[in-house]
């Protein structure tokens, strides 16, 4: 049985999937988090049930490539039941959604979520009055404290073992008249694509670009009967026929809830929206945003030295040991101490800052503060040609670079979405801030640090200017729901930080392990000489030693690799014997730049395509070059 | 007074008489709730020629200039 979660963005659905899944999806307090769906198989009274998050959706126009997700699996794939989700304190603008998901005529049922915050606002919902006008059952739920969800299951049950197909809700009658002509002249196209005739006439009312262009090509001699149906509609109605229909459903959907909701008192003036004066203040809300992410960073820093320090003291003892025990020339010296200095790269140096850092974030994306940082950056975005909601991705940049990549489906345009893509990869992701906090920070100082963060904006900057110049199209401007602010639960951040720690725990690490023993292999028999000779005309004209070289080449498999591999390539944990602090500073800012690791590689082919993304490595290896040049020549006048 | 949603001040109320743009402006537009007849209030603004930050019925959302400069409205007091 497959059962599929509907609802527009930010109403809880991953919120409620993770309930049912036992935490699988990425549940944030930022309208676009699922941009992909996920899928869960789970136990309910002993039935084997798929459960499908699909990414929030306004409506079933697709505006961008999230949405367009969502639609494409809701008119092509089978599935049993339709959980519609709604946020019970938006029900009008919600139910819009819902009336248009009746039309895909599937079994369904209504779930209204957030029922406490509702309340708050002084909303009363008839749930029985509102299942008698939808022809669904509906269900009152609260979805992060599990309220409601066990009858919501069980209702869904019902309703997949009953496959009552729903009934779309009549329009008014003029419109219907045209409705229903169209639908039947529609019908035999709309058997050939497998939709049902309605919904294919109302998204032709609609100009949905895309069944246009379908019925079009099957039918073209159709087309003069739905332009008869658009004007006929635009002439009783003195308003373009998209907007006829959009109003209309607008205007049921309105009805609907003055008759199903009762207002019990005016809503209590909320602090939360107090806060806003502040955070989003001309004056005060930058000054914010700049503490915010300057305590963010600091934070991280002081807590993951703490922690480093005594951890990497103790294995530097146990490697004192080791050369006690067995003969340091020897090849399994050399596999056990590659093994040790692999584990110890991950405890004592990925972790402490790594877990931090996801903690935070988490926090971040949840208290629902991102959006407001879109609005007071949306002005300087559009200088580099993009506009606000890319710095959503650019902030997610910070964690890693896969969900960034990922996270630019909430733009509209390809072109956004691409020169988004490529410049969240120039972000600093954990990894890379691992690199930042343990060498820079480390060996020159934290102020070096925020100056390297401050020229990989500066870079940002000007890449985005160059390929929006390049690129030259007008962004097609920002338009994002602001959520209310939510105190995070504990429980959700904790298992999010762990969600994205799994991934470095069981994929990274191991590649840590073995590339630091295979490293000690080719070490002993004399072969990353070979390699560094290779890469020696890079080395030489960054002015870095030549023993760095290989610890590049590792660095694209994993980017934290490039540290560790450092340290070892290097023989040494105290860089500054061996290397200038100019040296350090060139290393950094080049491993920053250089080539996304292999897994951004991966996302950004899935994303924009093979050549956008070889235009992308190539962009950023030659920006890592020229950068790591300069650094080369300014550093010894600075350092 | 008809005038262009970027131009209203913060704190006023305004119906919306008219959305211009293409078709998926309009779209987009209308999934916020934006439609003719309707009522928005301006809460605030960005400064440098940024956004704006707008409330209708019971939710909040930011609207870019270019966005807000195609939909029409008469302020109301």
């Amino acid at each position: 049985m497959r059962i599929v979660l509907v609802g527009q963005p930010n109403c809880g659905k991953s919120t409620i999937f993770n309930y049912l899944s036992g935490y699988k999806a990425v549940a944030s307090n930022f309208p676009g988090t699922t941009v992909k769906y996920t899928a869960s198989k789970l136990y309910i009274n002993s039935h084997l049930c798929e459960c499908i998050d699909l990414p929030g959706t306004y409506s079933l126009i697709a505006s961008d490539a999230a949405e367009a997700e969502t639609r494409k699996f809701l008119l092509n794939e089978s599935f049993d039941t339709i959980i519609n989700v709604l946020d019970a304190s938006l029900l009008s603008r919600s139910l819009e959604l819902t009336l248009e998901l009746l039309e895909l005529r599937k079994p369904m049922m209504v779930v209204l979520n957030m029922i406490d915050e509702a309340e708050r606002k002084g909303i009363h919902i008839d749930a029985e009055h509102l299942s008698s006008i939808l022809g669904v059952p509906v269900v009152k739920t609260i979805g992060y404290k599990g309220q409601g969800l066990t009858e919501m299951v069980r209702t869904a049950l019902q309703v997949a073992k009953k496959q009552m197909p729903s009934n779309p809700i009549a329009l008014s009658k003029d419109i219907e008249t045209v409705v229903k002509k169209l639908t039947e002249d529609v019908a035999k196209v709309a058997s050939q694509l497998r939709l049902p005739a309605r919904f294919l006439a109302l998204k032709l009312l609609q100009k949905d670009k895309i069944f246009e262009e379908r019925v079009a090509e099957i039918a073209p001699e159709l087309s003069s009967k739905i332009k008869a149906a658009q004007r006929q509609l635009e002439i009783t109605h003195g308003r373009p026929s998209d907007v006829v229909i959009s109003s209309e459903r607008h205007a049921l959907a309105m009805n609907i809830y003055e008759e199903v909701v009762q207002i019990v008192r005016t809503p209590h003036p909320d602090i939360r929206d107090k806060i806003d004066n502040i955070l989003m203040h001309k004056f005060w809300g930058y000054i914010f945003l700049a503490l915010i992410f300057y305590g963010f960073f600091t934070l991280v820093f002081k807590v993951g030295s703490h922690i480093e320090e005594p951890l990497m003291a103790i294995f530097d003892q146990l490697l004192a040991k080791l050369k006690t025990c067995l003969p340091p020339s020897s090849l399994t010296y050399v596999i056990v101490e590659g093994t040790i200095q692999g584990i110890a790269g991950g405890i004592g140096i990925v972790l402490p800052y790594l877990v931090p850092f996801l903690f935070g974030l988490a926090i971040l994306e949840d208290s629902g503060y991102l959006p407001r940082v879109a609005f007071l950056v949306d002005s300087f975005m559009h200088h580099i040609g993009l506009h606000g909601k890319s710095i959503i991705p650019f902030l997610l940049g910070y964690g890693c670079s896969v969900p960034a990549v990922m996270a630019t489906r909430i733009l509209e345009s390809e072109r956004d979405r691409f020169i988004t893509a490529i410049l969240a990869t120039l972000i600093p992701c954990s990894a890379r801030t691992v690199i930042i906090l343990g060498l820079v920070s480390y060996y020159l100082g934290p102020v070096y640090a925020i100056g390297v963060y401050l020229l990989n904006l500066l870079v940002v900057a000007i890449a985005g200017k160059i390929l929006s110049t390049i690129y030259s199209e007008v962004t097609p401007g920002l338009l994002l729901e602001v959520p209310t602010y939510r105190i995070p639960a504990f429980k959700t951040i904790w298992v999010k930080t762990w969600y994205r720690l799994k991934e470095f725990v069981l994929i990274a690490w191991p590649i840590l392990i073995i590339g630091s023993i295979v490293l000690g292999i080719l070490q002993y028999f004399h072969l990353d000489k070979a390699i560094n000779q290779l890469l020696s005309p890079l080395t030489l004209l960054l002015g870095l030693p030549i023993a760095v070289g290989t610890t590049l080449i590792f660095g694209i498999l994993r980017k934290e690799l490039s540290l560790i591999m450092l340290l070892q390539a290097l023989g040494t944990k105290k860089v500054l014997t061996v290397m200038s602090k100019t040296q350090v500073m060139t290393f950094t800012i080049f491993v920053v730049f250089y080539i996304p690791c292999m897994a951004t590689i991966a996302a950004l082919w899935r994303e924009i395509g093979l050549k956008k993304t070889l235009l992308a490595v190539s962009f950023s290896f030659l920006i890592a070059c020229l950068l790591g040049m300069v650094s080369r020549f300014l550093g010894p006048l600075f350092l | 007074m008809r005038i262009r949603l970027d131009v209203v001040s913060p704190g006023k109320k305004v119906k919306i008489i008219m959305v211009e743009g293409g078709v998926r402006c309009r779209q987009c537009l209308a999934e916020m709730g934006v439609y003719p007849g309707e009522m928005l209030k301006v809460i605030r603004s960005a400064p440098f020629a940024g956004p704006i930050l707008v409330e209708a019925n019971g939710y909040r959302f930011i609207l870019g200039r270019g966005m807000a400069a195609k939909v029409i409205v008469e302020e109301m007091d």
